[in-house]
């Protein structure tokens, strides 16, 4: 009720009203997973610089309808974050401006949940674009894999410590590892988690409700 | 997975390496990757997908029925057969939790239809499929299945004289080829040779004139090997004839070239060679026992150089053979040797037995022969052979023992008892004693023998029957995830080399065939029609991928300094090792159902 509410109060600030599907009800089994690579932590003053996305569609994720997208930086990167996401100058020259990266994944996702590691950071992210592109923060409904894979642990107590490390989820899911550090390979490991997941109680019931 | 690891994970996988750019970019783009939870069934008849599977994780089981027949591991893929053919009557069911690419159906047949590689893979048979892997090179998995043949080799031109070529002409011509070996062309296909050491023995210590026509000292005619022959089995004859160069000729039987011990060797280690001549010159045990310790590193260097496993019993079993000969000269006195012959049996007479696991030998001596005078020098054979490393045979079947160390006679009455009153042990025993081949003394003893053996069988259907049903003693596995899961230790003897050496001994017996050891016995039986080509050829292939894994598993042993047993770790196998493991082991399955129908074995169990 109170999220309609707000749906319906986002939906008002739409500048563009061919966004208005983002709002409507999603198709049912159907998810994007997503990854972007930044230059840092700080969605108020760090840059997206690239983003991977891979659709779902019931047990399968469509490698044929991916989206693999480097968006070109305002200012020059930093030998730090160089290091982190492992994304060279070099890796820019095929990127595209951030407005054009952002309309594109809109088109991507539709009115989709989305499906993340962390996937608040991603979210707050590309919102903070598509506030200025469209006046609206993303609307999709959101699912996370770590608390999914959260419930499915079994815990002595309600204290007891759940390592959530990626690496962790992926070691005790037996999940095949893909190349590191690439937006694309981190959206499909992710999306291999929340499939493998989805089908382990009691997360089965508890998420993705669309 | 960005496109540049899908299609690094493809081209690893047989036979998607084969693909054009083009094609395998269009493959790419028109593939999933799905996850299925455990139980998931697939396939099923009625239910055909539109997609073919490739495993990135988790194993899949294909069942027949209640049976599992194969399953499906990392980097496997299925089933294609479903869909080139449209139906299926076996069902595909997830083992473990999997991961897979599944490649839409039109594009997997486009593929299919514009590849030829790629067509061949997955319509062919199994033994074309043997082939395929196997001439592609995958270095390090596969290398042992390799081998060079003769064309490989430097040929030297041959000097070739027509017959009624004056000898001293002959020489000349030889000279301007620089070669030591003058062909002697007698008629079409008809060829003899005459080397330097011919010359010096029929020429100089005879007295012989050099205007005698080269016909009257050539010999003839000349031993030749094929060019496409592997240069392995040219070693082989080389060393089995004591000879230094044999003739090359091509497949219209005409002369190539000749090919030089020294030639063969360069290919190899020189370490067969020098073995063999360390084998030859020993003039006391101690030498011999030297020479005969070697016999361990020439099959580490053979195995390593890719020879195929079937080669190196060859040639160990020839080397063998001169071991036996020359401890038989050593130890039995002079006048004792040609009353008796000295046999080897089970896998040495079958010259199956690569890395010394017990011994199996015996004597027989000549009826009227006092057989006591004999025994103080098996006894010392029996030592001898300890002392080399041969180690003694757990059923103390050994010429020490008096029962193996009896006149001909004797062992007609033991062959009429094993015959009348069979038990296991028996059984056994005439197996064994099957596989028997003379390696010293006189050979007569022992055809004759054998000989007495194939008239006592004659009609002795039920006898056959219960002889074959050792075939079935032990199970072999149709899965690999049997013992991927549980336990990854099979015994490959028990549950691969037996039942095909002991169904192939049934037939063998039957039909009367002498020759002793495994391979030839098949080709044997396929000659004469009791096998199909089909079956012959894939028991063949099943029989040579066994021992090399045994092989492999019997070196990484003895590198370990660990007993030698027969059980391999199925962790430890590489994809393609797997693969052919498995496809042996249906192969094995498929024969024992053989040998159940063609003795009958139902009848009498």
């Amino acid at each position: 009720m109170f999220k309609k509410l707000i749906n319906s109060w986002q939906r008002k600030k739409l500048l563009d009203k061919k966004y208005e599907y983002l709002f409507d009800n999603p198709l049912k089994d159907e998810y994007v997973c997503l990854d972007c690579e930044t230059t840092g932590l700080n969605p108020k003053k760090d840059e997206i610089l690239s983003i991977g996305a891979v659709r779902i569609k019931q047990n399968k994720i469509l490698m044929r309808k991916t989206l693999n997208i480097f968006v070109k930086p305002s200012k020059e990167i930093t030998e730090e974050s160089i290091k982190i996401h492992q994304i060279r100058p070099i890796d820019l020259q095929k990127a595209i401006e951030p407005k054009e990266a952002i309309l594109n994944l809109l088109d991507f996702i539709g009115n989709r949940p989305i499906v993340g590691y962390y996937i608040k950071f991603d979210i707050a992210m590309i919102s903070k674009y598509t506030k200025e592109y469209i006046g609206v923060s993303l609307p999709n409904h959101q699912i996370e894999v770590s608390s999914m894979y959260f419930k499915t642990r079994k815990r002595s107590s309600d204290y007891e410590f759940v390592d959530l490390k990626f690496d962790t989820i992926m070691k005790n899911l037996d999940i095949p590892e893909l190349g590191k550090h690439d937006a694309l390979n981190d959206a499909l490991m992710t999306s291999m988690i929340f499939l493998k997941l989805r089908d382990l109680s009691p997360a089965n019931s508890t998420f993705y409700t669309g | 997975m960005s496109l540049r690891d899908q299609k690094s994970f493809l081209s690893n996988i047989h036979p998607f390496e084969l693909l054009t750019e083009e094609q395998m970019d269009k493959c790419i783009r028109h593939m999933d990757i799905a996850y299925y939870p455990k139980d998931e069934v697939l396939i099923t008849p009625e239910n055909i997908p539109n997609h073919f599977f490739v495993i990135i994780k988790g194993i899949v089981h294909e069942y027949k029925e209640d049976e599992i027949l194969v399953d499906y591991h990392y980097q496997d893929s299925f089933d294609a057969n479903s869909l080139i053919y449209g139906k299926t009557n076996n069902s595909f069911k997830v083992y473990e939790d999997l991961i897979c690419y599944e490649i839409e159906k039109t594009i997997f047949l486009e593929l299919i239809e514009n590849n030829d590689g790629f067509k061949n893979f997955f319509l062919n048979n199994l033994v074309n499929k043997f082939q395929t892997l196997k001439d592609k090179e995958y270095a390090s998995e596969l290398s042992s299945f390799m081998i060079a043949k003769v064309e490989d080799t430097i040929l030297h031109p041959p000097c070739i004289v027509e017959k009624g070529t004056k000898l001293i002409d002959a020489i000349d011509k030889s000279m301007q080829y620089e070669t030591s070996t003058i062909i002697v062309k007698f008629d079409t296909h008809k060829y003899g040779i005459i080397t330097d050491s011919l010359l010096k023995i029929k020429v100089l210590l005879e007295g012989r004139d050099l205007s005698i026509p080269v016909e009257e000292i050539a010999i003839s005619p000349i031993l030749t090997v094929n060019l496409d022959d592997y240069l392995f089995e040219a070693l082989t004859l080389l060393i089995k004839k004591n000879i230094k160069r044999v003739g090359v000729v091509n497949n219209e039987g005409e002369i190539q070239g000749t090919l030089e011990q020294i030639d063969v060797l360069s290919h190899f280690a020189n370490h067969t060679y020098v073995v063999d001549s360390k084998i030859k010159n020993a003039r006391t045990l101690k030498d011999l026992k030297e020479a005969s310790g070697e016999l361990v590193d020439t099959v580490k260097t053979l195995n390593a150089k890719g020879v195929k496993v079937h080669h190196i019993s060859n040639l160990i079993g020839q080397l063998n053979t001169k071991v036996y000969k020359k401890i038989y000269k050593f130890v039995v006195p002079e006048e004792l040797q040609n009353n008796a012959c000295l046999i080897v049996m089970g896998s040495e007479g079958r010259n199956e037995q690569i890395i010394k696991t017990d011994q199996d030998n015996a004597l027989v001596v000549k009826d009227g022969t006092d057989v006591e005078q004999y025994r103080p020098y098996m006894q010392q054979i029996t030592e001898t052979l300890i002392d080399f490393g041969y180690p003694p045979c757990e059923g103390n079947i050994m010429v020490s023992n008096p029962f193996w160390c009896k006149t001909v006679n004797d062992y007609k009455k033991d062959t009429a008892r094993w015959i009348e009153a069979p038990d296991m042990q028996n059984y056994m025993d005439l197996a064994i004693f099957f596989d028997s081949f003379a390696v010293a003394g006189d050979k007569e003893l022992l055809i004759n023998l054998k000989d007495d053996l194939f008239n006592k069988l004659h009609d002795k259907d039920v006898f056959m029957a219960y002889f074959a049903r050792a075939t079935l003693t032990f199970d072999t596995p149709s899965t690999v995830a049997n013992f991927m899961t549980k336990t990854y230790n099979i015994d490959i003897k028990k549950t691969g080399v037996f039942p095909i050496v002991q169904g192939i001994r049934s037939l063998s017996l039957r039909e009367r065939i002498r020759e002793t050891t495994t391979v030839k016995r098949i080709k044997i039986l396929q000659q004469k029609k009791i096998l199909e080509a089909e079956m012959a050829n894939e028991l063949l292939e099943a029989f040579d991928v066994l021992n090399t894994l045994r092989l492999k598993a019997h070196l990484q042993k003895i590198q370990d300094s660990k007993k030698i047993n027969n059980e391999i770790d199925t962790h430890s196998l590489g994809k393609i090792e797997r693969d052919l493991l498995k496809d042996s082991f249906k192969i094995v399955n498929n024969f024992k159902k053989f040998i159940t129908y063609v003795f009958k074995i139902d009848k009498i169990s």
